[in-house]
Order: structure tokens, then C-alpha cells, then sequence
């Protein structure tokens, strides 16, 4: 009866702050989770006792499920052993997605799959590549992150010196040292990347890359600017907008790359392909949409902040499997509803909400900044694009176009402050923390301009910090910054 | 020719720029140099920016109102000093949307379309729209200066759209004649007090054969076609300056390379320097390749900003690879 009581108390709380309804929810049985179970942040030791935990309790997972500590052992993922992660099934899930990424990559080659490899469009090109028939695309991007879970024991920025691409150069050179090494992702059957309004780290190092004998085929994104007085303008997803002159330029772009995908799998890629291709990649936006909305909205936060980025970064290429990400979101959606429901979540209710820009070369970033007392209310972890919703009601390739210029690094870095400023007032936001990304061409300013246009306009705290790949030797540096900044948040509530 | 009534002056620090279309809108077109010295509070304080956007944004950001800028989009660095830079100027700044790739004729359209949006905003400006036959006159009158420079003859006076830098060292690799070891010096932009590099190279017993630096031969625009520039001027700018000029920032860089080999192998030399601003992260790429096929020793110098400082460092530097050069023989 208490616990019914506090159900419906609950039900209201979260109907209060998060503005949805909850209706229709029904609990995740699959998944070994009960009703009562916490909300805690573990350690993976801690982690080998909930696997079997839930294991007794009737866990059923995918193909790549298992226990996280397999992890360490078979790929060296020693920074898991740092990193306070959620014990719910989805949660699980979700790891188990995201490190298993590699070896689910290897397989495909094994039966005979196309493997594109793309590079900084961050969530355009992949809507292509999965509208045809046995091709997964993937970022060797992504193996930014490598040096941060292997802690530098692989030796990728090490190899990327000997390449000639120093630490000058942010830590996305582990893809450069994972291609030559091929220790890691396979190597693609082609690569595609988006150069232009790019940073010149990824500029640099896939013109590197296509000199070391993996031949690059190279799409032009423009700087998207304002529309000139009485030029035609439209509205690009997340309520920005272009002149319609740049959108049929990158049309014409991703109609280039379009030809190459057909002439590289031997596939017809016509517009109803890539229609169904955006409708696919707008269930796992939708999805993405409530879980953030959800998790982000509700108090105390009922998903880490660790957790909701690894979901964001789904969005961007499905971790190379659009099918399970989309099992993926739904549990952690029915995981932080099931939370609301129940009032529960990780640490207290009213810590400081943080808006957080640009993603952490260190996963372990998110834990410190829970660790400290604030929680994540809203991101802006370069992928803004891969999270709108794609137009429906377009020719497709007008609609990639859209997506494509939408992204906010290809803008001014005031006019991305502004949809930052315009997110973060909508989530209640009490500070900004812009994480610097070591060696970024864009982090040398962006800081600066995002700090003075937040304060400007929503009289917001902003801090600047540096994540390197592994923060440990920086840790006290980063917790004092993250603990005043939370203080001073604390400390405005009350004023 | 008809006289330009100039109001303002335009400047600029990018070779794809094209002067002729500016001074053609009855303004002045000036290459500016950023000032020697410290980096103001603001801008000293952005950890990770390229030294030279860096002082760009100082001078510019000095500069009267009636100087408008021109910056480009051939390097992010560049692009997000724009950002800043109109912060402080936000009606006098101009970012040229310069495509990196030229896979696609849709590139070259691109930047064509890109100058007409320069050249309305000019007007907007106090500009005057060119007409046809103005704007070729003018065309042909920077031809013939920049075939002067092409042939290595100077003008006693260089017009003010030259990169001042680029000709002061001209005249020096000039002076220095044909004796010493051939070096070939590659690389963004100079600023002034960077021509210690080529001072020290001279005084070391070396000579300059090329300048492949940002403004230097490298990347001076093709010499034109009188009866294309008759028939279509702005067309022949795109192919003058978008189609010819090898940049760092092209995808893919073959294009550099291969203008590169040409005058290593051309011009005989027997090393080169490569001078890059610190977090020039395009520069910095460059050297690995130049390493596998320049065929020649490279000297790599980085280009900081501190006040002053370093130039014993850099002529000892200079003198060691020139004295290892004499020692290996021709």
C-alpha cells in the first residue's frame, strides 16, 4: 500500500517536471529488473555480482551480452575498472553494445559485409549506407576514444606520433594509428569524409590517412552562414536555417556520394531507399528524443550522465547495428521510466543542473561531475544533428542536405552559443560546462565565445575544462573546477 | 582606364582572395600582416589557437571602421578567428566560403557564387558594382604586376594588395643571388619578424630558391587570358586563382605535392625548411608526407608567438642543417 501510495506521489512528481505522461508504460519483465530495484552507480567488480543477479533473476540478452568484466580481459578495456557505471539490464545492454562494437564489426567482414567507414559527418552518411542491403557504416572516429578505455595500452597515440601525427592534434589520431595497426575496426571496404567547415584535426589526419594508402572520397560541407538580405532561407532541423543555395549545393554533394556507395556495393541507393533509410533513422531519434527528454528533465536524474552520452552516440552510426540500438534505447527508456514511476534515482533530488558541451576524451568525466553534485540536463556533444529529426516531407537528399548543415560545427561558433543558449533555458540549466577536447581546432575559441553568450544572455556560470584522454594525473584540477562550479550554483539558488 | 574613386580599404591575408575583384569595387585591397608583438588579454588567454589567426584577430580587430575584413574558410583556426573577430566588428567582417575539394565542377561554381556574395557586400559598403569592362581593366592591370613577380622582377614600389612580407623576401632571395645551398622554404603564412628564418639561411651560407609560403610564388594566381578576361572575367578569376593556386587546405593535397616536387627537382634544391604557426594543425600534416617523397633533408620550424626570444636557437638550427648539407656534398 506504502509503496502503491508512493507510486502515485511519484507518478505526479514526474508528470510535474518532466511535462509527459507516463501512460501505457509497462514495467521491462525481460530484463531481470525489479520494481524495487535502485538506481546505484557500480563498480564493475561490483558488476560481476549484479550480472549474476540478474542472470538468476531470467536476464536475457543479445548475442553480444555477457558480463562487462569479459571486457577487461579479452580487449584490454581496463578503464572500465575506473568508471562507475548504472546497474540497471539496460545499462548492460547498452555497454555491452558499445564495446562489443569492434568484434561485431569483425564478424561482418567474416560473412561478407560492405564495412564504409565515415568520416566527421557525424550521423549524415550512415542513413545512406544502412538504406542498402549488407552494408554497415561506422567511424573510425570513434577510436578517439580508444586510448581513454584501453588507458594508452594499446599504444594508438603512441603509433599516431611515429605517423607523424603528434599530440598537437586531438585525440581523434587514434583512428589514423587504429587503420595502420588494424588491430582494432577493420579496415573499410571504402571511406567517405566531410571536409570544409570541418576541424583541421579530422581534416589533416584523413588527408594523412589517404596518403598512407586508404583512399579517402571527399564531400564538401560549406561554413553555413546566414541568408543575405532577401536571399531564400529554409528552416534546418533544430529551428536553425540556411539559404536554400547552400542546401542544394550539399544535396548535390551527397548526391556525389550517393554514386559512390552505388558504384562501391553494386546497389541501387534511389530516393525511396534513402526514404526508408530516414525513416529508420528517425525511430531511433524519436526514441533518443523521449529517453533524453526523460532522463534529462527528471529529478533526481534517473540515468547517469555516463550512461545518456554512450545513448547519444548511438544516434550518430547505430554502433553499427540499427536493430539492436533501437532495442537498446527502448530499454533505457522503459529503465528511466520505470525510475520516475518509482521516485527513484542517482543522488539526491536538486543537484546542480549542468548543460555540457563538446563530449569528453575521458568517459570518466561523467562520473566526476555527478561525483561532485551536479547532473547532466542537457548536451551539446557535437552531434545536435544526429539527434533532430530528419524532414520526412522532402526528397531525401534535401533532407540529408538539411541534417548535414544543421550540424553545429559547421556553423559560427556564436550561432551554435545560441542554439546552446536556447536548449539550456528550455532545461532549466544552471551552469555550462564547455569540456575542451586537448589539441582541437575548435576548442581554442569556442569557450571564449559560448562563455561570453551564455553569460550574455542567460546570466549562467560557464567553465572551461580540458579532458584528456585519461584525466587521472588531472583529476584535482578538474573535481576543484567542477566542485566550485556547483557551489556557485548552489550558492545562487540561494541568493 | 577610368578612375576609382577608393573609400575604404579591404583587407585580407589569404591568397584566395582575389584583389582584382575588390579594387575593381572601387576599394583598396591591402594583404595586412599582423603586428609583431604580444598577444592581447583576450585572445592570449585562447589556449590552442594557431599564433597567426591569433594576431589577426588582434590587428584586424584594431583596425578603423573604415577597413573592412576578408577572412576565409581554408582552415578552422581561421574561420573561428572570423567568429571572433566579428564579435568586435560584426558589420566588417566578411568569411569567403572557399571549397576545399575540386572533385566537383559544383566546387568552382561555389567559389564563383561566393565572390558575386563578396562583391554585393562590398556595395552594401560603399563598394561600387564593376561594371564588365572595369572589372577587366583592373584584371589586366594586376596581371602585369603579378607576371613582374612571377619572373622574379620587383617593382620598386609593391602595390598594397601584395603580401608585404612575401615581397620583402623576394627582394632578398633576390639580392642574395645564385651562390649557397639551394633551400626551398615551405608554409603558412609569414609575419614580419618570421623573416629571421631567411635571414638566417643567408647568413648560414644558404639561399631561398623557392618561397612556397602562404602569399609567396606558390600561390600567386595563374597568369591570365586577355581574350577570357574579355569574355568572362569573373570566370577567369575562379580559374586564375580557384583552379591554380595549390593550397595546404585542398582535399585531397595532391595538388601541393605535386607543385612541390616540381620545384624541388626544378630548382635543385637540397633541403627544406618548413615553417608552421604552432596548433597550425594543416602544416603539421604536411611534413610527414614531405619526409616519404621530398627526397631532401626538412628542417621543421614552429612559429610561436612569444614576444621575443629563440633567434640564436633558430640561427644555430639553420647553420647546423646548411653545414650538414656542404658536408654531404651536391
Amino acid at each position: 500500500m506504502i509503496f502503491r501510495q508512493r507510486l502515485c506521489q511519484s507518478y505526479w512528481h514526474c508528470r510535474k517536471i518532466v511535462g509527459a505522461t507516463l501512460d501505457g508504460f509497462e514495467f521491462p519483465a525481460r530484463h531481470g529488473c525489479t520494481m524495487t530495484d535502485p538506481a546505484e552507480k557500480i563498480t564493475l567488480d561490483q558488476w560481476d555480482d549484479r550480472y549474476r543477479d540478474l542472470c538468476r533473476g531470467g536476464l536475457r540478452e543479445a548475442d553480444y551480452g555477457g558480463p562487462l568484466g569479459r571486457h577487461v580481459e579479452a580487449h584490454g578495456d581496463r578503464r572500465l575498472l575506473r568508471l562507475r557505471m548504472d546497474n540497471s539490464a539496460a545499462a548492460l545492454r547498452l555497454w555491452n553494445l558499445l564495446l562489443s562494437e569492434e568484434d561485431r564489426l569483425h564478424r561482418a567482414r567474416a560473412e561478407g559485409k560492405f564495412l564504409l567507414g565515415t568520416m566527421k559527418d557525424l550521423g549524415t552518411v550512415p542513413v545512406m549506407a544502412y538504406a542498402l542491403e549488407g552494408v554497415l557504416a561506422f567511424y573510425p572516429d570513434g577510436a578517439w576514444w580508444t586510448p581513454c578505455l584501453m588507458e594508452h595500452s594499446e599504444g594508438l597515440l603512441a603509433l599516431a606520433d611515429r605517423l607523424g601525427i603528434d599530440d598537437s592534434f586531438c585525440p581523434v589520431r587514434a583512428m589514423l594509428a587504429a587503420l595502420v595497426d588494424e588491430n582494432h575496426f577493420p579496415v573499410p571496404d571504402t571511406l567517405v569524409c566531410s571536409v570544409g567547415a570541418t576541424c583541421d584535426d579530422v581534416a589533416a589526419i584523413a588527408q594523412r590517412i589517404d596518403e598512407l594508402g586508404f583512399p579517402v572520397f571527399w564531400w564538401e560541407i560549406p561554413h553555413r552562414r546566414a541568408a543575405d538580405s532577401g536571399e531564400p532561407s529554409v528552416e534546418l532541423p533544430g529551428g536553425v536555417r540556411a539559404p536554400v543555395a547552400q542546401v542544394e549545393f550539399v544535396r548535390g554533394e551527397l548526391d556525389r556520394v550517393r554514386r559512390h556507395l552505388e558504384e562501391r556495393t553494386g546497389q541501387s541507393l534511389d530516393d525511396a531507399r534513402l526514404a526508408a533509410g530516414i525513416r529508420r533513422a528517425n525511430q531511433v531519434r524519436r526514441l533518443l528524443a523521449r529517453l533524453r527528454h526523460f532522463a534529462y528533465q527528471g529529478d533526481p536524474s534517473p540515468m547517469p550522465a555516463l550512461e545518456m552520452m554512450i545513448a547519444e552516440v548511438l544516434s550518430i552510426h547505430y554502433c553499427s547495428d540499427w536493430a539492436e540500438t533501437l532495442s537498446v534505447l527502448e530499454d533505457l527508456l522503459a529503465e528511466v521510466r520505470r525510475r520516475l514511476v518509482a521516485g527513484m534515482g542517482h543522488g539526491p533530488a536538486g543537484a546542480a543542473r549542468v548543460f555540457w558541451v563538446n563530449p569528453p576524451a575521458d568517459l570518466r568525466a561523467m562520473n566526476l561531475l555527478e561525483e561532485c553534485g551536479g547532473r547532466i540536463c542537457g548536451t551539446d556533444y557535437m552531434i545536435a544533428h544526429a539527434i533532430d529529426l530528419i524532414p520526412e516531407d522532402v526528397p531525401p537528399l534535401v533532407a540529408l542536405a538539411r541534417a548535414a548543415l544543421a550540424d553545429p560545427m559547421v556553423c559560427s561558433t556564436a550561432d551554435r552559443a545560441e542554439r546552446i543558449v536556447r536548449e539550456a533555458g528550455t532545461s532549466a540549466a544552471e551552469a555550462v560546462v564547455v569540456s575542451r577536447i586537448p589539441g582541437a581546432s575548435h576548442c581554442a575559441s569556442e569557450s571564449l565565445l559560448v562563455g561570453r553568450i551564455v553569460a550574455r544572455r542567460l546570466g549562467l556560470p560557464v567553465v572551461d575544462i580540458e579532458i584528456p584522454p585519461v584525466l587521472d594525473a588531472m583529476e584535482p584540477t578538474i573535481r576543484a573546477r567542477l566542485e566550485a562550479l556547483v557551489e556557485t550554483v548552489l550558492a545562487r539558488r540561494n541568493a | 582606364m577610368p578612375t576609382l574613386r577608393v573609400v575604404k580599404t579591404v583587407a585580407y591575408c589569404n591568397p584566395l582572395v582575389p584583389a582584382e575583384w575588390i579594387e575593381a569595387h572601387a576599394l583598396r585591397a591591402a594583404w595586412v600582416v599582423p603586428r609583431d608583438g604580444a598577444a592581447s588579454a583576450e585572445t592570449g588567454s585562447l589556449a590552442g589557437m594557431c599564433a597567426y589567426a591569433r594576431a589577426i584577430v588582434d590587428t584586424l580587430g584594431s583596425l578603423d571602421e573604415n577597413t573592412l575584413a576578408v577572412l576565409t574558410t581554408t582552415c578552422d583556426q581561421m574561420r573561428r578567428a572570423a567568429g571572433l573577430l566579428a564579435e568586435r566588428r560584426p558589420e566588417g567582417v566578411f568569411l569567403l566560403n572557399v571549397p576545399r575539394t575540386h572533385d566537383s565542377p559544383a566546387s568552382r561554381t561555389y567559389y564563383a557564387d561566393e565572390l558575386r556574395r563578396l562583391g554585393r557586400w562590398l556595395v552594401d559598403r560603399g563598394g561600387q558594382a564593376p561594371a564588365a569592362k572595369q572589372l577587366a581593366d583592373v584584371m589586366i592591370r594586376h596581371d602585369a604586376a603579378c607576371g613582374a613577380f612571377r619572373r622574379g622582377e620587383l617593382p620598386a614600389a609593391a602595390p598594397p594588395w601584395c603580401n608585404p612580407v612575401a615581397v620583402e623576401l623576394a627582394a632578398e632571395m633576390k639580392a642574395a643571388g645564385d651562390g649557397g645551398v639551394p633551400l626551398g622554404l615551405v608554409g603558412g603564412p609569414l609575419r614580419r619578424r618570421d623573416l629571421a628564418i631567411a635571414h638566417g639561411i643567408h647568413a648560414a651560407g644558404g639561399r631561398i630558391a623557392f618561397d612556397a609560403t602562404c602569399g609567396g610564388q606558390r600561390t600567386l594566381a595563374d597568369a591570365l587570358d586577355p581574350a577570357a578576361v574579355e569574355r568572362d572575367p569573373v570566370g577567369e578569376l575562379v580559374r586564375a586563382y580557384f583552379d591554380h593556386i595549390p593550397t595546404i587546405s585542398e582535399r585531397p593535397a595532391d595538388r601541393l605535392h605535386a607543385w612541390l616536387t616540381r620545384q624541388i627537382t626544378g630548382r635543385h634544391v637540397r633541403g627544406l625548411v618548413c615553417v608552421r604557426h604552432v596548433w597550425c594543425d594543416l602544416w603539421r600534416a604536411v611534413v610527414p608526407r614531405l619526409k616519404e617523397t621530398a627526397g631532401v633533408p626538412i628542417l621543421e620550424i614552429d612559429l610561436g608567438d612569444e614576444d621575443r626570444g629563440g633567434e640564436g636557437r633558430l640561427a644555430q638550427r639553420l647553420e647546423a642543417m646548411i653545414e650538414s648539407l656542404h658536408r654531404r656534398g651536391p
